[in-house]
């Protein structure tokens, strides 16, 4: 790995303590949110190379193109097939299917967001769901806050579900080489769990104010979902290209496919199917469209954090970071994967989880010796899911879907306040590690 | 030439302390698209427009951007719950509703290129206002500037 630095860093500084600072810095700046992430990692990965830690060959080496692809790939399908409605769709037809009732509406709302959330980003998903959700709050003439952070909770959890739910995973899987089914079989269980559980003192916290009038039920009960859906044709390809994609990644064993090929391939073939009739301006509109649709800030943060993190490994950071680690937990596997699930949760809470994980992927896999082997870390994999997922419930600021819902919520004139969340969700965060501090347990160790 | 020589010097205006309902039956008698508020001593604070009236008509959340809902043909709609949906505003003050478009108003002595610019990115009519008192002195609409170049 050192190999990879070059070979003269800049005035015969330590290359360690370059890219310690550089990435000690970046992240400090991030925290204080005073400058835009993407400009940050880009800068911080730039003046890497400039001090001569890495060449620019090794820094591209570090830059995970399979994560970079399948989020890109991800973001074109689904801005392409929200086009169809079918989202609003879905939302409509789940609050008519209780009723209309104000606890199964918030109820249903939230389960669809946890399945959309573990097969599409986090963020995309409460951007689709919470605009209807406003919508019938305000037929039903409920305060939205309950189902608002419901939502949030939601995609955060169900996010946690699949090695595409969440940027965390997607990073663990890509850059482990886990399969997409290891992260169904191994997550999804804890997590279906984690949901019931947390359903239960929401409901106690929320069943009295949730009423509201046969009369303003009758309304959202006129909705007529169909009308939801705008594009017949676009919605019939999409859901072609959906079923196709998701049966390339639970084939990705037997295909040898990573998942940033299935997920461009499908973008690629929606794209197609979308454009193949129109004529040649009309095509050049719609693409560019729909590559709009991406959102390249994320992509441009993500690259330049790949390098940042490629800094620490190859200037042995990383590796003296993970011999600490083990000395605090005297190498006992237990001790070290609750170690990395609490701690993981606690942080996710309260700083950015993808330089996180991104930052603990090499060291945990610096520890394969320790632990016998790639096979033994496994359990660390999922600690270090399940902590980086579910932390970003803890308060306001843990996850970007909180703060896109926040902003919408205040847009609605709802505000949704940093400690009044916090006294609702850091508890409910917790339980949810408990619970999955006793799966790991049973499972595993 | 100056907007000032083309301008309406007669405009409709409502003030800050009248209510949704009055500044609304202003708009439909008149035809106008938008009314400058001014308070009690004529100075300018913004103005009242048909996206105040679409805000009342359409859900808040159709209302969070552009894109967060781009079709309602599933919400049943009728002109009588329109209407009462109007009624329970009326009684609300112009003052809730005014809104600053995003030009800064025009001055009687700016030319006229300057208000066509501001017309082409800010709409079909602009306030035209006192640089020193802020005081309403006119409106400039597209109709002004066409007849101007008849």
């Amino acid at each position: 790995m050192h190999g990879e630095s070059a070979s003269h860093v800049l005035l015969g500084w330590n290359a360690a303590w370059v890219a310690s600072l550089l990435f000690a810095g970046v992240y400090a700046l991030i925290i204080a949110e005073k400058l835009n992430r993407a400009i940050l990692a880009l800068l911080g990965a730039a003046m890497l190379i400039l001090c001569g830690v890495l060449t620019q060959e090794a820094a591209f080496r570090g830059i995970d193109f399979n994560t970079i692809g399948l989020l890109m790939g991800m973001m074109l399908i689904v801005g392409i097939t929200a086009k169809s409605g079918v989202f609003q769709y879905l939302a409509i037809w789940s609050a008519k299917k209780v009723q209309a009732k104000p606890m199964g509406v918030l109820f249903m709302l939230a389960m669809v967001t946890a399945f959309l959330s573990s097969l599409l980003d986090n963020v995309t998903t409460v951007l689709l769901v919470v605009p209807v959700t406003l919508l019938i709050t305000e037929e039903l003439k409920v305060r939205p806050y309950p189902f608002l952070i419901a939502e949030v909770l939601c995609s955060n959890i169900g996010g946690t579900a699949t090695l595409i739910g969440d940027p965390p995973n997607i990073m663990i899987g890509s850059l482990v080489g886990i399969p997409f089914n290891d992260f169904i079989y191994n997550l999804t269980p804890v997590v279906l769990v984690v949901l019931g559980v947390s359903c239960v003192p929401y409901y106690f916290m929320y069943r009295k104010e949730l009423v509201t009038t046969d009369e303003a039920r009758e309304r959202v009960m006129a909705f007529n979902e169909s009308e939801a859906i705008k594009d017949h044709r676009l919605l019939q390809q999409a859901l072609i290209v959906l079923a196709l994609v998701l049966a390339g990644f639970f084939t990705s064993r037997l295909t040898h496919l990573e998942p940033a090929t299935v997920a461009m391939g499908g973008a690629a073939l929606l794209l197609l199917l979308d454009n193949f009739t129109r004529s040649a301006e009309e095509q050049g509109e719609q693409v560019q469209k729909a590559f709009a649709e991406v959102e390249w800030v994320t992509l441009m943060f993500f690259v330049g954090l790949f390098i940042l993190v490629h800094g620490l490994e190859t200037s042995g950071v990383i590796r003296s970071m993970a011999e600490r680690l083990l000395e605090a937990t005297k190498g006992d596997r237990t001790t070290t994967v609750l170690a990395v699930l609490w701690g993981s949760a606690i942080l996710s809470a309260f700083i950015d989880n993808i330089p996180f994980v991104a930052t603990m992927i090499p060291l945990i896999k610096s520890m394969a010796p320790t632990f016998g082997g790639e096979q033994g870390l496994m359990p660390l994999w999922w600690a270090l899911s399940l902590g980086a997922c579910l932390g970003g419930n803890g308060t306001l600021i843990g996850a970007s879907a909180n703060l896109v819902v926040a902003g919408l919520a205040e847009r609605a004139g709802q505000p949704i306040r940093f400690v009044t969340y916090m006294k609702t969700c850091f508890g409910l965060m917790l339980l949810s590690i408990v619970v999955c501090h006793v799966y790991i347990y049973w499972r595993y160790l | 030439m100056k907007i000032g020589e083309i301008m309406n010097r007669a405009p409709v205006s409502v003030r800050m302390d009248q209510t949704f309902g009055e500044a609304f039956r202003v708009l439909v008698e008149t035809g106008h698209k938008f009314l400058p508020v001014v308070d009690a001593e004529g100075v300018y604070h913004g103005n009242f427009d048909l996206k105040d009236v679409w805000g009342v008509l359409l859900p808040k959340a159709a209302r969070l951007d552009r894109k967060s809902i781009e079709n309602l043909a599933f919400v049943p709609s009728s002109l009588e719950k329109m209407k009462d949906k109007l009624a329970d505003a009326s009684g609300d003050l112009v003052e809730k509703y005014v809104t600053r478009s995003d030009a800064p108003p025009l001055a009687p002595e700016s030319p006229v290129i300057q208000g066509i610019l501001m017309l082409d990115e800010c709409g079909e009519t602009l306030a035209v206002v006192d640089a020193n008192t802020h005081k309403l002195v006119g409106i400039l609409s597209a109709t002004d500037v066409l007849n101007a170049l008849r």
